[in-house]
């Protein structure tokens, strides 16, 4: 799979867990707030995650999970510095900071769990090909 | 096959003549292989400048502003960037892996998907590398995938 479909893949797999998990969230806590202004927050998180992780790729950053959670860091920090004054983001009690930091990163885990079956796809590719020669 | 060498000191270059029963694909490859043109790379090791064949080459890495070449065993220096290393190994089995590192593909015994979505290469020495999501694709060009 090309590079930049990879992204907007694991991009629409996100939006779409993310969106169902959003959902229970808020019919357990009998709250009526899915609208377009929470899809739209939501889908502003999610372009933002994929920004972060193609640009942060090139870091060198051997572990991966030193990676992954420097990575979760900047998108963390970049969406609430970038989301707050957008007032895409609310902060109106902790629960609900909480809740977006809970987003974020079940977002983020869905879009690299994506991009990790790529990867498995494309190691897998490459080793049955150095396996041939 | 038997392969014979034979040393002759009249000899101003170095002849290679392929004698079989008929011409097959295997003896094409091996005319192709033998014909292949090495690449030397000059390394520096110890203020000592040496002549690398790029097929003893595994990987090239830069750090801190300074590009070195990684042999089997052997580190040197290399006086050329990578962005320089790239140009003069194009079209070879070389390649891009990540930011600071050019890989001999040639040289890849196994690759594995990380976590974070990255490959963690393999070589056949035992070092192990990493390749950035967005050079995956080249290397797979490369390879005919």
């Amino acid at each position: 799979m090309k590079r930049i479909n990879q992204y907007f893949c694991s991009g629409c797999v996100a939006f779409t867990v993310t969106i169902i998990i959003v959902i229970i969230i808020h019919v357990i806590n009998h709250q009526v707030t899915l609208g377009v202004k929470s899809e739209a927050s939501l889908l502003f998180l999610i372009l933002l995650i994929q920004s972060v992780l193609y640009f942060m790729e090139n870091i060198h950053v051997k572990s991966p999970i030193t990676h992954m959670a420097f990575e979760l860091f900047i998108i963390i920090s970049v969406t609430f510095f970038i989301g707050i004054p957008m007032k895409v983001i609310e902060i109106i009690s902790l629960p609900a900071i909480t809740e977006t930091i809970l987003i974020i990163a079940v977002a983020y885990a869905i879009a690299c769990l994506s991009l990790y079956k790529d990867s498995k796809n494309d190691a897998k590719d490459i080793n049955n090909k150095l396996k041939e020669k | 096959m038997r392969i014979i060498i034979i040393e002759d000191p009249l000899m101003e270059d170095i002849e290679v003549k392929i004698l079989c029963k008929e011409r097959t694909i295997y003896v094409d490859h091996l005319a192709t292989a033998i014909s292949k043109s090495q690449i030397t790379i000059s390394g520096k090791i110890e203020n000592e400048y040496t002549r690398i064949f790029s097929d003893d080459i595994y990987y090239f890495e830069a750090v801190d502003n300074k590009t070195y070449i990684y042999c089997e065993k052997e580190v040197y220096q290399s006086d050329m960037k990578l962005y320089e290393l790239e140009i003069k190994l194009l079209g070879t089995t070389f390649t891009r892996i990540n930011k600071s590192c050019i890989m001999n593909i040639a040289k890849l015994e196994k690759v594995k998907g990380q976590i974070n979505g990255r490959l963690l290469a393999t070589l056949s020495n035992r070092e192990k590398l990493i390749i950035n999501r967005s050079y995956v694709q080249e290397i797979k060009r490369i390879l005919g995938i």
